[in-house]
Protein backbone atom coordinates (compact mmCIF):
# COMPACT_ATOMS: atom_id res chain seq x y z
CA UNK A 1 0.00 0.00 0.00
CA UNK A 2 1.92 2.85 -1.10
CA UNK A 3 1.45 5.85 0.50
CA UNK A 4 2.61 9.65 0.30
CA UNK A 5 5.69 9.96 3.14
CA UNK A 6 4.78 13.60 4.27
CA UNK A 7 1.44 12.23 6.32
CA UNK A 8 1.56 12.78 10.15
CA UNK A 9 0.64 10.68 12.63
CA UNK A 10 1.93 9.78 15.98
CA UNK A 11 4.81 8.10 15.00
CA UNK A 12 6.69 5.21 17.15
CA UNK A 13 10.36 4.89 17.36
CA UNK A 14 9.87 1.26 17.09
CA UNK A 15 6.81 -0.73 15.97
CA UNK A 16 7.15 -4.61 16.78
CA UNK A 17 4.70 -6.90 15.42
CA UNK A 18 4.47 -10.14 17.70
CA UNK A 19 4.12 -10.33 20.93
CA UNK A 20 6.17 -13.29 21.71
CA UNK A 21 9.14 -14.71 22.94
CA UNK A 22 11.33 -12.21 20.25
CA UNK A 23 8.74 -9.03 20.19
CA UNK A 24 8.59 -9.15 24.21
CA UNK A 25 12.25 -9.10 24.64
CA UNK A 26 12.78 -6.78 21.77
CA UNK A 27 9.93 -4.45 24.07
CA UNK A 28 12.20 -5.32 27.24
CA UNK A 29 15.14 -3.84 25.76
CA UNK A 30 13.87 -0.79 24.13
CA UNK A 31 12.03 0.15 27.28
CA UNK A 32 15.00 0.09 29.64
CA UNK A 33 16.20 2.41 26.97
CA UNK A 34 13.67 4.62 27.09
CA UNK A 35 12.48 3.98 23.45
CA UNK A 36 8.91 4.68 22.39
CA UNK A 37 7.79 1.41 21.22
CA UNK A 38 4.60 0.13 20.12
CA UNK A 39 4.45 -3.57 21.02
CA UNK A 40 0.92 -5.04 18.84
CA UNK A 41 -0.16 -8.23 18.97
CA UNK A 42 -2.48 -9.97 16.84
CA UNK A 43 -4.47 -12.48 19.25
CA UNK A 44 -6.20 -11.23 23.00
CA UNK A 45 -4.11 -11.45 26.01
CA UNK A 46 -5.71 -14.47 26.89
CA UNK A 47 -6.01 -17.86 24.72
CA UNK A 48 -9.21 -17.67 21.82
CA UNK A 49 -10.36 -20.14 19.11
CA UNK A 50 -11.13 -17.21 17.08
CA UNK A 51 -7.68 -16.02 17.44
CA UNK A 52 -6.05 -19.03 17.07
CA UNK A 53 -8.04 -20.19 14.32
CA UNK A 54 -6.05 -18.12 12.19
CA UNK A 55 -2.92 -20.60 12.18
CA UNK A 56 -4.80 -23.01 10.69
CA UNK A 57 -3.67 -23.75 7.32
CA UNK A 58 -2.57 -27.08 4.76
CA UNK A 59 -0.34 -29.74 4.75
CA UNK A 60 1.40 -30.57 1.30
CA UNK A 61 3.97 -32.80 2.68
CA UNK A 62 4.35 -34.61 6.14
CA UNK A 63 1.29 -33.72 8.58
CA UNK A 64 2.41 -30.91 10.65
CA UNK A 65 0.00 -29.60 13.58
CA UNK A 66 0.17 -26.04 12.27
CA UNK A 67 -2.50 -24.98 14.35
CA UNK A 68 -1.51 -26.67 17.93
CA UNK A 69 2.48 -26.05 17.20
CA UNK A 70 2.00 -22.30 17.92
CA UNK A 71 0.11 -20.31 20.09
CA UNK A 72 -1.60 -16.80 18.86
CA UNK A 73 -1.82 -14.45 21.81
CA UNK A 74 -0.08 -12.92 24.12
CA UNK A 75 3.14 -14.28 25.12
CA UNK A 76 2.92 -16.43 21.82
CA UNK A 77 4.20 -20.12 22.12
CA UNK A 78 6.04 -19.56 25.40
CA UNK A 79 2.77 -19.88 26.93
CA UNK A 80 3.18 -24.13 25.87
CA UNK A 81 7.33 -23.95 25.59
CA UNK A 82 8.71 -26.75 28.00
CA UNK A 83 11.36 -24.63 28.84
CA UNK A 84 14.61 -26.53 27.11
CA UNK A 85 17.60 -24.53 26.43
CA UNK A 86 21.07 -24.74 25.39
CA UNK A 87 23.16 -22.38 22.77
CA UNK A 88 23.76 -23.25 19.17
CA UNK A 89 27.17 -24.97 19.09
CA UNK A 90 30.05 -23.56 16.72
CA UNK A 91 29.29 -26.36 14.16
CA UNK A 92 25.89 -24.84 13.23
CA UNK A 93 27.94 -21.96 12.40
CA UNK A 94 30.39 -23.29 9.95
CA UNK A 95 29.64 -24.20 6.53
CA UNK A 96 29.99 -27.75 5.17
CA UNK A 97 29.99 -27.78 0.97
CA UNK A 98 30.26 -31.50 0.90
CA UNK A 99 26.70 -31.63 2.45
CA UNK A 100 25.27 -28.13 0.88
CA UNK A 101 25.02 -26.82 4.59
CA UNK A 102 25.39 -23.20 4.43
CA UNK A 103 26.63 -21.90 7.81
CA UNK A 104 25.76 -19.08 9.09
CA UNK A 105 26.57 -15.24 7.94
CA UNK A 106 27.68 -14.28 11.45
CA UNK A 107 29.66 -16.33 13.58
CA UNK A 108 28.92 -17.57 17.17
CA UNK A 109 31.08 -14.93 18.60
CA UNK A 110 28.44 -12.57 17.14
CA UNK A 111 26.01 -14.07 19.46
CA UNK A 112 27.96 -15.12 22.71
CA UNK A 113 27.83 -11.49 24.27
CA UNK A 114 24.02 -11.67 24.36
CA UNK A 115 23.46 -14.86 25.67
CA UNK A 116 24.31 -13.93 29.64
CA UNK A 117 21.04 -11.33 29.02
CA UNK A 118 19.36 -13.95 27.32
CA UNK A 119 19.55 -16.74 30.05
CA UNK A 120 18.23 -13.82 32.51
CA UNK A 121 15.47 -13.21 30.37
CA UNK A 122 14.28 -17.27 30.62
CA UNK A 123 15.10 -17.40 34.12
CA UNK A 124 18.00 -19.42 33.75
CA UNK A 125 21.03 -18.66 36.34
CA UNK A 126 23.39 -16.90 33.69
CA UNK A 127 26.72 -18.29 35.54
CA UNK A 128 25.46 -21.65 34.95
CA UNK A 129 27.96 -23.91 33.24
CA UNK A 130 26.56 -26.12 30.23
CA UNK A 131 29.69 -28.73 30.60
CA UNK A 132 29.73 -29.43 34.34
CA UNK A 133 32.83 -30.13 35.41
CA UNK A 134 33.01 -34.12 36.56
CA UNK A 135 36.35 -35.46 38.21
CA UNK A 136 37.95 -38.42 36.63
CA UNK A 137 36.93 -40.12 40.43
CA UNK A 138 33.27 -39.21 39.82
CA UNK A 139 33.34 -41.08 36.36
CA UNK A 140 31.64 -44.08 35.86
CA UNK A 141 33.00 -46.76 33.67
CA UNK A 142 30.48 -45.50 30.88
CA UNK A 143 31.86 -42.05 30.78
CA UNK A 144 35.21 -43.65 30.55
CA UNK A 145 34.29 -45.65 27.40
CA UNK A 146 32.45 -42.38 25.97
CA UNK A 147 35.53 -40.48 25.84
CA UNK A 148 36.83 -43.16 23.50
CA UNK A 149 33.37 -43.57 21.45
CA UNK A 150 31.87 -41.26 17.93
CA UNK A 151 30.06 -39.27 20.76
CA UNK A 152 30.03 -36.25 23.06
CA UNK A 153 28.13 -35.72 25.95
CA UNK A 154 26.46 -32.62 26.05
CA UNK A 155 23.73 -30.92 28.69
CA UNK A 156 20.72 -28.88 28.54
CA UNK A 157 19.35 -26.54 31.10
CA UNK A 158 15.66 -25.72 31.88
CA UNK A 159 13.89 -22.60 31.89
CA UNK A 160 10.92 -22.76 34.70
CA UNK A 161 9.26 -22.38 31.51
CA UNK A 162 8.65 -19.08 31.46
CA UNK A 163 5.98 -17.38 30.55
CA UNK A 164 6.47 -14.00 29.11
CA UNK A 165 2.35 -13.53 29.57
CA UNK A 166 2.77 -13.23 33.19
CA UNK A 167 6.48 -12.73 33.56
CA UNK A 168 6.69 -9.20 31.69
CA UNK A 169 3.15 -8.05 31.06
CA UNK A 170 3.04 -6.04 33.78
CA UNK A 171 6.73 -4.32 33.62
CA UNK A 172 5.30 -3.57 29.85
CA UNK A 173 2.10 -1.94 30.82
CA UNK A 174 3.21 0.30 33.31
CA UNK A 175 6.38 1.20 31.04
CA UNK A 176 5.26 4.94 29.54
CA UNK A 177 6.78 4.61 26.52
CA UNK A 178 5.39 1.14 25.29
CA UNK A 179 2.40 0.84 24.30
CA UNK A 180 0.49 -2.38 23.99
CA UNK A 181 -2.49 -3.81 21.67
CA UNK A 182 -4.55 -6.95 21.35
CA UNK A 183 -5.97 -8.20 18.86
CA UNK A 184 -4.88 -6.38 15.82
CA UNK A 185 -3.20 -8.28 13.11
CA UNK A 186 -0.89 -7.26 10.51
CA UNK A 187 -2.52 -6.91 7.13
CA UNK A 188 -0.18 -4.81 5.37
CA UNK A 189 2.33 -2.68 5.06
CA UNK A 190 2.17 1.74 4.19
CA UNK A 191 5.57 2.37 2.15
CA UNK A 192 7.29 4.49 0.05
CA UNK A 193 8.55 3.18 -3.56
CA UNK A 194 11.96 3.65 -1.88
CA UNK A 195 11.34 0.60 0.53
CA UNK A 196 10.68 2.45 3.48
CA UNK A 197 8.33 1.19 5.76
CA UNK A 198 5.91 4.28 7.04
CA UNK A 199 2.97 2.34 8.79
CA UNK A 200 1.67 -1.11 9.94
CA UNK A 201 -1.58 -1.57 8.64
CA UNK A 202 -3.70 -3.12 11.34
CA UNK A 203 -7.13 -5.49 11.70
CA UNK A 204 -8.99 -5.79 14.16
CA UNK A 205 -10.14 -9.42 14.83
CA UNK A 206 -13.24 -8.57 16.12
CA UNK A 207 -14.55 -5.67 14.70
CA UNK A 208 -12.62 -5.98 11.29
CA UNK A 209 -11.59 -2.00 11.63
CA UNK A 210 -8.28 -0.88 10.15
CA UNK A 211 -5.96 1.20 11.16
CA UNK A 212 -2.34 2.23 10.61
CA UNK A 213 0.31 2.45 13.36
CA UNK A 214 3.51 4.45 12.10
CA UNK A 215 7.00 3.93 13.29
CA UNK A 216 10.71 4.91 12.08
CA UNK A 217 11.50 1.56 12.33
CA UNK A 218 9.68 -1.93 12.20
CA UNK A 219 10.36 -5.33 13.61
CA UNK A 220 8.13 -8.87 12.17
CA UNK A 221 8.08 -10.97 15.16
CA UNK A 222 5.47 -13.40 14.50
CA UNK A 223 6.81 -16.85 14.47
CA UNK A 224 8.72 -18.89 12.07
CA UNK A 225 6.41 -19.99 10.02
CA UNK A 226 3.76 -16.65 10.49
CA UNK A 227 6.72 -14.23 9.55
CA UNK A 228 6.71 -15.84 5.97
CA UNK A 229 3.28 -16.12 5.29
CA UNK A 230 2.65 -12.49 6.17
CA UNK A 231 5.35 -10.95 3.83
CA UNK A 232 4.14 -13.16 1.36
CA UNK A 233 0.59 -12.13 1.52
CA UNK A 234 1.82 -8.22 1.64
CA UNK A 235 3.78 -9.02 -0.91
CA UNK A 236 0.87 -10.66 -3.40
CA UNK A 237 -1.48 -7.55 -2.33
CA UNK A 238 0.67 -4.91 -3.28
CA UNK A 239 2.64 -6.56 -6.24
CA UNK A 240 6.06 -6.49 -4.46
CA UNK A 241 8.87 -8.55 -3.66
CA UNK A 242 10.13 -7.43 -0.47
CA UNK A 243 13.05 -9.99 0.64
CA UNK A 244 12.00 -12.42 -2.03
CA UNK A 245 14.43 -11.05 -4.90
CA UNK A 246 16.02 -14.32 -4.19
CA UNK A 247 13.26 -16.54 -4.79
CA UNK A 248 13.42 -17.67 -0.98
CA UNK A 249 11.21 -15.92 1.18
CA UNK A 250 9.22 -19.00 2.69
CA UNK A 251 11.64 -21.66 1.78
CA UNK A 252 13.87 -23.83 3.39
CA UNK A 253 11.98 -24.38 6.36
CA UNK A 254 13.24 -26.41 8.85
CA UNK A 255 12.18 -28.51 12.04
CA UNK A 256 13.81 -30.86 14.33
CA UNK A 257 12.28 -34.22 14.20
CA UNK A 258 12.22 -36.35 17.34
CA UNK A 259 11.84 -40.25 16.71
CA UNK A 260 11.04 -41.40 20.31
CA UNK A 261 12.38 -45.15 21.21
CA UNK A 262 14.41 -45.64 18.47
CA UNK A 263 15.82 -48.21 20.69
CA UNK A 264 15.40 -50.85 23.75
CA UNK A 265 18.14 -51.15 25.98
CA UNK A 266 19.27 -53.26 29.18
CA UNK A 267 22.41 -52.21 31.14
CA UNK A 268 24.08 -52.90 34.14
CA UNK A 269 22.79 -50.97 36.46
CA UNK A 270 26.17 -49.45 38.14
CA UNK A 271 27.33 -48.04 35.06
CA UNK A 272 25.50 -44.73 34.26
CA UNK A 273 24.45 -43.48 37.67
CA UNK A 274 27.64 -42.26 39.16
CA UNK A 275 27.75 -39.41 37.59
CA UNK A 276 28.45 -36.64 40.30
CA UNK A 277 26.36 -33.51 38.58
CA UNK A 278 25.88 -29.96 39.98
CA UNK A 279 23.52 -29.31 42.59
CA UNK A 280 20.85 -27.34 41.25
CA UNK A 281 20.32 -23.55 42.50
CA UNK A 282 16.91 -24.20 41.48
CA UNK A 283 14.33 -26.64 41.47
CA UNK A 284 14.15 -26.42 37.60
CA UNK A 285 17.98 -25.45 37.40
CA UNK A 286 19.23 -28.87 37.16
CA UNK A 287 20.65 -30.36 34.07
CA UNK A 288 19.81 -33.13 31.54
CA UNK A 289 22.40 -34.97 29.38
CA UNK A 290 22.29 -35.84 25.87
CA UNK A 291 24.58 -37.42 23.39
CA UNK A 292 25.41 -36.21 20.07
CA UNK A 293 28.06 -37.41 17.29
CA UNK A 294 31.43 -36.22 16.94
CA UNK A 295 32.57 -33.77 13.94
CA UNK A 296 34.69 -35.91 12.69
CA UNK A 297 31.59 -38.49 12.78
CA UNK A 298 29.51 -35.80 10.89
CA UNK A 299 31.90 -35.71 8.38
CA UNK A 300 32.68 -39.17 7.76
CA UNK A 301 29.26 -40.46 7.38
CA UNK A 302 28.20 -37.03 5.49
CA UNK A 303 25.20 -36.58 8.08
CA UNK A 304 23.99 -33.69 9.88
CA UNK A 305 23.89 -33.20 13.75
CA UNK A 306 21.55 -35.19 16.19
CA UNK A 307 21.28 -35.45 19.89
CA UNK A 308 20.64 -39.12 21.17
CA UNK A 309 19.09 -39.30 24.62
CA UNK A 310 18.98 -42.27 27.37
CA UNK A 311 15.53 -42.43 28.91
CA UNK A 312 15.74 -44.69 31.79
CA UNK A 313 12.27 -46.51 32.70
CA UNK A 314 11.25 -46.04 36.12
CA UNK A 315 9.97 -49.85 36.17
CA UNK A 316 12.45 -51.64 34.58
CA UNK A 317 10.48 -54.73 34.35
CA UNK A 318 7.37 -52.62 32.74
CA UNK A 319 9.29 -52.80 29.48
CA UNK A 320 10.74 -54.91 26.52
CA UNK A 321 9.23 -55.88 23.79
CA UNK A 322 10.96 -59.32 24.03
CA UNK A 323 13.33 -60.69 27.16
CA UNK A 324 15.74 -62.27 24.83
CA UNK A 325 18.51 -59.69 25.54
CA UNK A 326 17.98 -60.37 29.66
CA UNK A 327 19.99 -63.14 30.05
CA UNK A 328 22.58 -61.51 27.89
CA UNK A 329 22.99 -58.69 30.73
CA UNK A 330 22.26 -60.96 33.54
CA UNK A 331 25.49 -62.90 32.31
CA UNK A 332 27.48 -59.78 31.44
CA UNK A 333 26.85 -58.11 35.04
CA UNK A 334 27.12 -61.91 36.21
CA UNK A 335 24.01 -60.78 38.93
CA UNK A 336 20.61 -59.95 38.19
CA UNK A 337 21.26 -56.15 38.40
CA UNK A 338 20.05 -54.38 35.64
CA UNK A 339 18.57 -51.07 34.39
CA UNK A 340 16.19 -50.79 31.48
CA UNK A 341 15.19 -47.77 29.02
CA UNK A 342 14.77 -46.22 25.66
CA UNK A 343 16.57 -44.07 22.96
CA UNK A 344 15.06 -41.35 21.92
CA UNK A 345 16.50 -39.48 18.81
CA UNK A 346 16.36 -35.29 17.62
CA UNK A 347 17.55 -34.47 14.01
CA UNK A 348 19.06 -31.69 12.78
CA UNK A 349 17.13 -30.88 9.61
CA UNK A 350 19.25 -29.75 5.96
CA UNK A 351 17.88 -26.38 5.12
CA UNK A 352 15.89 -27.63 1.58
CA UNK A 353 14.82 -25.40 -1.17
CA UNK A 354 11.60 -27.53 -1.31
CA UNK A 355 10.33 -27.40 2.05
CA UNK A 356 8.51 -24.56 2.29
CA UNK A 357 5.87 -22.20 2.87
CA UNK A 358 3.40 -20.85 0.25
CA UNK A 359 -0.30 -19.51 0.23
CA UNK A 360 -3.36 -21.06 -0.26
CA UNK A 361 -6.21 -19.60 -2.74
CA UNK A 362 -8.18 -20.09 0.83
CA UNK A 363 -8.33 -16.77 3.34
CA UNK A 364 -9.05 -16.68 7.11
CA UNK A 365 -11.36 -14.31 9.11
CA UNK A 366 -8.72 -11.59 8.26
CA UNK A 367 -9.12 -12.09 4.91
CA UNK A 368 -5.06 -13.53 4.67
CA UNK A 369 -4.43 -16.26 2.70
CA UNK A 370 -4.06 -19.54 4.30
CA UNK A 371 -0.48 -21.33 4.97
CA UNK A 372 0.58 -24.73 2.67
CA UNK A 373 3.59 -26.07 4.32
CA UNK A 374 5.44 -28.36 2.16
CA UNK A 375 7.85 -30.41 4.95
CA UNK A 376 9.10 -33.60 3.90
CA UNK A 377 12.33 -35.77 4.89
CA UNK A 378 14.88 -36.53 2.57
CA UNK A 379 17.88 -39.61 2.61
CA UNK A 380 20.07 -36.89 4.41
CA UNK A 381 17.41 -36.88 7.03
CA UNK A 382 17.21 -40.58 7.34
CA UNK A 383 20.91 -40.94 7.30
CA UNK A 384 21.21 -38.44 10.49
CA UNK A 385 18.93 -40.80 12.38
CA UNK A 386 20.12 -43.70 11.67
CA UNK A 387 23.82 -43.70 11.77
CA UNK A 388 24.00 -42.20 15.11
CA UNK A 389 21.45 -44.57 16.56
CA UNK A 390 23.38 -47.89 15.61
CA UNK A 391 27.04 -46.09 16.35
CA UNK A 392 25.43 -45.50 19.94
CA UNK A 393 24.45 -49.17 20.27
CA UNK A 394 27.29 -50.13 19.20
CA UNK A 395 29.08 -48.58 21.69
CA UNK A 396 27.24 -49.53 24.40
CA UNK A 397 27.46 -53.35 23.23
CA UNK A 398 30.92 -52.86 22.57
CA UNK A 399 32.02 -51.61 25.49
CA UNK A 400 29.67 -54.25 27.10
CA UNK A 401 27.68 -51.53 29.35
CA UNK A 402 24.69 -53.21 27.83
CA UNK A 403 23.14 -54.22 25.41
CA UNK A 404 20.16 -52.86 22.75
CA UNK A 405 16.85 -54.37 20.64
CA UNK A 406 17.21 -51.73 17.46
CA UNK A 407 13.32 -50.65 16.13
CA UNK A 408 13.44 -52.41 12.63
CA UNK A 409 13.46 -48.76 11.09
CA UNK A 410 16.59 -48.12 12.15
CA UNK A 411 18.63 -51.33 10.87
CA UNK A 412 16.76 -50.83 7.58
CA UNK A 413 14.18 -53.68 7.89
CA UNK A 414 11.43 -51.17 7.55
CA UNK A 415 10.97 -47.88 6.29
CA UNK A 416 11.16 -44.55 8.82
CA UNK A 417 8.44 -43.83 10.68
CA UNK A 418 6.93 -40.33 10.39
CA UNK A 419 8.38 -38.49 12.68
CA UNK A 420 6.84 -36.13 15.64
CA UNK A 421 7.85 -32.56 15.13
CA UNK A 422 9.49 -30.39 17.90
CA UNK A 423 7.44 -27.56 17.23
CA UNK A 424 10.28 -25.39 16.02
CA UNK A 425 9.62 -23.44 12.67
CA UNK A 426 13.10 -22.26 11.39
CA UNK A 427 14.53 -20.58 8.43
CA UNK A 428 11.70 -19.70 5.92
CA UNK A 429 13.57 -15.73 6.21
CA UNK A 430 16.81 -17.11 6.13
CA UNK A 431 19.94 -14.96 6.88
CA UNK A 432 22.56 -14.19 4.27
CA UNK A 433 25.37 -11.74 3.03
CA UNK A 434 23.37 -10.93 -0.05
CA UNK A 435 20.01 -10.83 -1.46
CA UNK A 436 20.54 -12.95 -3.84
CA UNK A 437 20.99 -15.99 -0.79
CA UNK A 438 18.48 -14.45 1.78
CA UNK A 439 15.54 -13.11 3.07
CA UNK A 440 17.40 -10.83 5.39
CA UNK A 441 20.65 -9.57 6.03
CA UNK A 442 23.44 -9.79 8.71
CA UNK A 443 21.45 -7.20 10.68
CA UNK A 444 18.09 -9.18 10.10
CA UNK A 445 16.96 -6.21 7.91
CA UNK A 446 14.70 -7.28 5.51
CA UNK A 447 16.05 -6.92 1.61
CA UNK A 448 14.25 -4.70 -0.46
CA UNK A 449 13.27 -2.58 2.60
CA UNK A 450 15.05 0.47 4.21
CA UNK A 451 13.61 -0.20 7.79
CA UNK A 452 12.18 -3.66 8.12
CA UNK A 453 13.33 -6.32 10.31
CA UNK A 454 12.51 -9.88 11.19
CA UNK A 455 12.94 -11.09 14.71
CA UNK A 456 12.83 -14.30 15.52
CA UNK A 457 13.91 -18.49 14.57
CA UNK A 458 12.90 -17.97 10.45
CA UNK A 459 16.12 -15.80 10.14
CA UNK A 460 17.77 -19.30 10.82
CA UNK A 461 20.11 -20.56 7.79
CA UNK A 462 20.73 -23.91 9.99
CA UNK A 463 18.99 -24.90 12.76
CA UNK A 464 21.46 -26.99 14.75
CA UNK A 465 19.64 -29.87 16.99
CA UNK A 466 19.05 -28.13 20.10
CA UNK A 467 15.72 -26.22 20.48
CA UNK A 468 15.53 -22.58 19.31
CA UNK A 469 14.02 -20.25 21.61
CA UNK A 470 17.45 -19.50 23.60
CA UNK A 471 19.28 -18.47 20.38
CA UNK A 472 16.00 -16.23 19.32
CA UNK A 473 15.99 -14.57 22.01
CA UNK A 474 19.69 -14.04 21.57
CA UNK A 475 19.42 -12.66 18.54
CA UNK A 476 16.61 -10.43 19.62
CA UNK A 477 18.50 -8.97 22.11
CA UNK A 478 21.18 -7.99 19.56
CA UNK A 479 18.92 -6.60 17.08
CA UNK A 480 17.49 -4.38 19.77
CA UNK A 481 21.39 -3.19 19.98
CA UNK A 482 21.52 -2.36 16.41
CA UNK A 483 18.08 -0.42 16.36
CA UNK A 484 19.27 1.16 19.34
CA UNK A 485 22.24 2.49 17.28
CA UNK A 486 19.57 2.73 14.31
CA UNK A 487 18.01 5.65 16.06
CA UNK A 488 20.82 7.29 17.73
CA UNK A 489 22.26 8.05 14.23
CA UNK B 1 42.15 -52.81 23.83
CA UNK B 2 41.00 -54.42 27.19
CA UNK B 3 42.95 -56.43 29.23
CA UNK B 4 42.52 -59.86 27.97
CA UNK B 5 43.22 -59.26 24.34
CA UNK B 6 46.83 -56.78 25.46
CA UNK B 7 47.34 -60.42 27.36
CA UNK B 8 46.78 -63.10 24.42
CA UNK B 9 48.13 -60.59 21.66
CA UNK B 10 51.58 -59.80 23.84
CA UNK B 11 51.77 -63.73 24.77
CA UNK B 12 51.40 -64.16 20.75
CA UNK B 13 53.74 -61.33 19.67
CA UNK B 14 56.27 -62.23 22.17
CA UNK B 15 56.28 -65.70 22.36
CA UNK B 16 57.15 -65.59 18.51
CA UNK B 17 60.27 -62.99 18.69
CA UNK B 18 62.11 -65.02 22.01
CA UNK B 19 61.37 -68.15 19.45
CA UNK B 20 62.86 -66.42 16.74
CA UNK B 21 66.07 -64.68 18.47
CA UNK B 22 67.03 -68.21 19.82
CA UNK B 23 66.49 -69.75 16.54
CA UNK B 24 68.75 -67.49 15.21
CA UNK B 25 71.24 -67.99 18.62
CA UNK B 26 70.49 -71.43 16.90
CA UNK B 27 72.26 -71.06 13.81
CA UNK B 28 74.87 -68.78 14.59
CA UNK B 29 76.33 -71.21 17.51
CA UNK B 30 75.87 -74.12 14.66
CA UNK B 31 77.90 -71.95 12.53
CA UNK B 32 80.44 -71.12 14.94
CA UNK B 33 79.88 -66.99 14.53
CA UNK B 34 79.42 -66.37 18.54
CA UNK B 35 82.38 -67.67 20.40
CA UNK B 36 80.84 -66.66 24.06
CA UNK B 37 78.25 -69.33 23.00
CA UNK B 38 80.72 -72.06 22.07
CA UNK B 39 79.42 -74.30 25.16
CA UNK B 40 76.26 -74.77 23.51
CA UNK B 41 78.09 -76.68 20.20
CA UNK B 42 77.23 -79.40 22.90
CA UNK B 43 74.42 -81.28 20.89
CA UNK B 44 72.58 -81.96 24.09
CA UNK B 45 72.49 -78.45 24.79
CA UNK B 46 71.31 -77.40 21.07
CA UNK B 47 68.60 -79.66 21.60
CA UNK B 48 67.46 -77.65 24.66
CA UNK B 49 67.56 -74.78 22.22
CA UNK B 50 65.91 -76.57 19.77
CA UNK B 51 62.66 -77.36 22.57
CA UNK B 52 62.38 -73.97 23.66
CA UNK B 53 61.97 -72.58 20.30
CA UNK B 54 59.42 -75.20 19.74
CA UNK B 55 57.87 -74.14 23.06
CA UNK B 56 57.73 -70.88 22.61
CA UNK B 57 56.38 -71.76 19.03
CA UNK B 58 53.50 -73.45 20.90
CA UNK B 59 52.91 -70.78 23.43
CA UNK B 60 52.38 -68.37 20.25
CA UNK B 61 50.18 -70.46 18.76
CA UNK B 62 48.40 -70.75 22.45
CA UNK B 63 48.05 -66.83 22.08
CA UNK B 64 46.77 -66.51 18.64
CA UNK B 65 44.13 -68.75 19.61
CA UNK B 66 43.10 -67.18 22.78
CA UNK B 67 43.01 -64.16 21.16
CA UNK B 68 40.87 -65.09 17.85
CA UNK B 69 38.34 -67.45 19.94
CA UNK B 70 38.12 -63.41 22.94
CA UNK B 71 37.55 -61.85 19.37
CA UNK B 72 35.33 -64.15 17.96
CA UNK B 73 33.25 -64.09 20.87
CA UNK B 74 33.38 -60.32 21.25
CA UNK B 75 31.99 -59.88 17.74
CA UNK B 76 29.06 -58.19 17.40
CA UNK B 77 25.91 -59.46 15.72
CA UNK B 78 22.40 -59.03 15.34
CA UNK B 79 20.29 -61.28 16.73
CA UNK B 80 16.09 -60.86 15.95
CA UNK B 81 16.51 -57.14 16.75
CA UNK B 82 18.81 -57.22 19.10
CA UNK B 83 22.53 -55.81 19.13
CA UNK B 84 24.36 -58.41 21.05
CA UNK B 85 27.85 -60.17 21.21
CA UNK B 86 28.33 -63.69 19.98
CA UNK B 87 29.32 -64.91 23.39
CA UNK B 88 25.44 -63.77 24.45
CA UNK B 89 24.23 -66.27 21.91
CA UNK B 90 25.45 -69.31 23.76
CA UNK B 91 22.18 -68.73 26.14
CA UNK B 92 19.42 -70.09 24.50
CA UNK B 93 17.43 -66.95 25.58
CA UNK B 94 19.51 -65.25 23.05
CA UNK B 95 18.38 -67.22 20.15
CA UNK B 96 15.85 -65.96 17.72
CA UNK B 97 12.36 -66.79 19.04
CA UNK B 98 11.08 -67.96 15.35
CA UNK B 99 13.75 -70.28 15.54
Amino acid sequence: MPVDPNQTDEIFDIVIIGAGAAGITLALQFAAAGIKTALIEGGGYQHSDQSQKIYNGFNEGLNYPLDESRLRFWGGSTNHWSGWCRPFDDKAFVPRPSIDYPGWSIGSEQLSPYLSKALDIIEIDPASTWQPEITHNNRSNFYQALLESDFNEIYFRWSPPTRFRYKYIEELQQDDNISLSVNDSLINFEYTSEGEILGAVLRNLETHEDRTVYGKQFVLACGGIENARLLLHINAENDVDFGNSSGYLGKYFMEHPHFYEAAEFVMIDTVYKHDILPAPTAPWQHMYRFFCPTDNFLKKHKILDSTIRMRMYQQRKAMLSSIDGLSAITTLSGKDKWQAGVLDIVVEQPPLVTNAITLSDETDDLGLHKTILNWRLTEIDYNSTRQPLLAFAKFLVEADLGRCKLASWVTGDQEMPEPQPGMHHMGTTRMATNESEGVVDTDCKLYGTKNLYIAGSSVYPTGASVNPTLMLIQLAIRLSEHLKKRLSE
Amino acid sequence: MDTFRTLTTGLFVGSLIISFIIFILLILISKKKIHLLDGYQDPQRRRYLLSSVLSMVVIATLGLKLNTDYLEEERIVMCDGWMLKQKDLKSDACRPQSN
